[in-house]
């Protein structure tokens, strides 16, 4: 991490108001989730239309679709100012289902693909599978904590290897 | 070709991103964390940088302020990158020195037109 705090940062530089910095934190990390999600779909489907694996881009879009829905309902849910309350009962309820809906995309796609391509694409799903994990992960967090209950377990470290272990 | 120097602590971010710009013709170097990437853009030469703002060992916001403090990449095109997004980020990033923003998830074509219009400015439409 840095040898300065954000509280040492000038005021102008500083990345986020200190007051809403929790609603801060699960922004980046649910978006970064998201941007797994779309961001290996979207590649996928560029391999895919090079390679002609046209039978993977209608299930690839829809899980481009899914992270889309996802992160407008983070930008909805999430403020981005101190003014707005955060509403993370109904992101949770609205969210859950679609971290649901694109591993089981995933599992789809793989096991419906050629074996030729599968081989090639399964890495890649992986990772969408990851990202969809993890975002399942934070929401049943956050889902235990909105309402008052205590977490089954904490939530793990994030399944990729990251050199900010803040994150 | 056009070189980008990616700084970025997320391996996944990194993967899929760099894999994605050299889909489009651009080679990426890749820095891990603020302190590498402020060494890597002062010794070596890239048409623009890619900085993620949230960075271990030194965040996005110093190592912009430092390139910008350096003459050898004073000129050389930033663009912020993060997941946070709250209120106000996108001047803040500016007044640290970065020439533009974007959030995460990254809307690949949106990137890549600001990309675009940082490397070849006279082609890209305004």
């Amino acid at each position: 991490m840095s040898d300065r705090t954000a509280g040492d940062r000038p005021e102008d530089l500083a990345p986020s108001a200190p007051g809403p910095l929790s609603v801060s934190t699960l922004r980046h990390d649910l978006k970064t989730a998201v941007n797994h999600i779309r961001g290996y779909a979207e590649l996928l489907i560029d391999e895919a239309e090079d390679q002609g694996w046209d039978g993977l881009i209608f299930g690839l879009r829809d899980v481009v679709k899914n992270g889309g829905v996802a992160a407008v309902l983070i930008d909805n849910a999430l403020p981005t100012g101190p003014e707005i309350q955060p509403d993370l009962a109904g992101l949770c309820l609205q969210l859950s289902p679609l971290a649901d809906t694109i591993r089981d995309r995933c599992a789809t796609l793989t096991r419906e693909a050629d074996p030729t391509v599968a081989q090639q694409i399964t890495e890649d799903l992986n990772r969408v599978v990851i990202a969809a994990n993890r975002l399942g992960q934070l929401l049943d967090r956050e889902c235990r904590v909105a309402l008052g209950e205590p977490s089954e377990c904490p939530i793990p470290e994030q399944e990729t290897t990251d050199e900010n272990p803040a994150r | 070709m056009p070189k980008i120097l990616l700084v970025e602590d997320n391996e996944m971010n990194r993967d899929m991103l760099s894999r994605r710009l050299e889909r489009k013709g651009y080679e990426v170097a890749i820095a891990v964390d603020g302190l590498q990437g402020v060494q890597m853009a002062t010794e070596g030469t890239f048409d623009l940088i890619l900085m993620d703002m949230s960075l271990p060992e030194l965040d996005g916001w110093e190592a912009t302020q430092r390139l910008r403090a350096d003459s050898r990449t004073r000129s050389t095109p930033i663009i912020a990158l993060t997941a946070h997004a709250m209120a106000g980020d996108r001047e803040k990033a500016i007044a640290a020195g970065c020439d533009d923003y974007d959030s995460k998830p990254v809307e690949f074509p949106r990137l890549l037109a600001k990309i675009e219009a940082r490397i070849h400015p006279a082609a890209t439409p305004r």
